[in-house]
């Protein structure tokens, strides 16, 4: 039966407990999605994170993302997990994880789902940089 | 009885740049606006988000709205600034 599940996290993301959970004798094809924290971004160098969320409005959101995937591309499960709080250089952010009969669809239904988290879920990140740049919410351009 | 004229107390929720400007995570709001929109533009003149509209998308009772849902007394209210997860 097809299954998809979202978390916010102020933990490590295990990845490994995470690939366990897609064992699934009906599916060929398993596709994950690993974001990392950067070192730079736009010519400056980044030395940590911050990223917080509407929590509430997060989950509702990405349960339609999900099971819009599920819909869509016919895949079996999907999984996403995003980090909140403070995050180090090389820190994994964000997990996408789907499996499905065929590799066609486990691909490109992972691409949709971190394309639209991305786009759409009330998460905001905010960098800190290592020379005098102010701190900087991403995508609202103002330093604040 | 003119509808603007109602007077309806809801909560507001900030998050992100809004956050830091209001200097508040939330707070109990009374307010004659009809729409979400009057009430972005009442806002805006309190606390001038400098930010565009047209990037900030509204939020009621933890659901995406459009600009021209109409406000209920007890809502609970969000204005998204740009989002930057992943």
């Amino acid at each position: 039966m097809p299954v998809h599940y979202f978390e916010l996290t102020e933990k490590k993301i295990g990845r490994d407990l995470l690939v366990d959970k897609f064992s699934d004798p009906a599916c060929g094809a398993f596709v994950s999605f690993e974001g990392w924290v950067r070192n730079h971004h736009d010519n400056r160098p980044v030395s940590h994170l911050f990223y917080e969320a509407y929590s509430k409005l997060a989950i509702n959101e990405a349960s339609k993302i999900l099971e819009q995937a599920l819909v869509s591309y016919g895949i079996n499960s999907a999984i996403c997990i995003h980090r909140l709080g403070r995050l180090q250089i090389g820190d994994m952010a964000v997990w996408v994880g789907v499996n499905a009969a065929h590799r066609g669809a486990a691909f490109e239904a992972c691409r949709f789902v971190i394309d639209e988290i991305k786009l759409r879920i009330p998460i905001w990140k905010k960098e800190y940089y290592l020379d005098s740049t102010k701190p900087l919410w991403v995508g609202s351009e103002v330093a604040g | 009885m003119k509808k603007s004229l109602v007077n309806k107390t809801i909560q507001l929720n900030y998050f992100s740049r809004f956050a830091e400007l209001t200097k508040k995570t939330n707070e109990a709001w009374s307010t004659e606006a009809v729409t979400v929109q009057e009430l972005w533009f009442e806002l805006d003149a309190q606390y001038r988000f400098e930010q565009e509209m047209s990037s900030v998308r509204p939020a009621i009772n933890h659901e995406f709205c459009d600009w021209q849902r109409v406000i209920n007394d007890r809502d609970i209210i969000s204005f998204i600034p740009p989002v930057s997860g992943g």
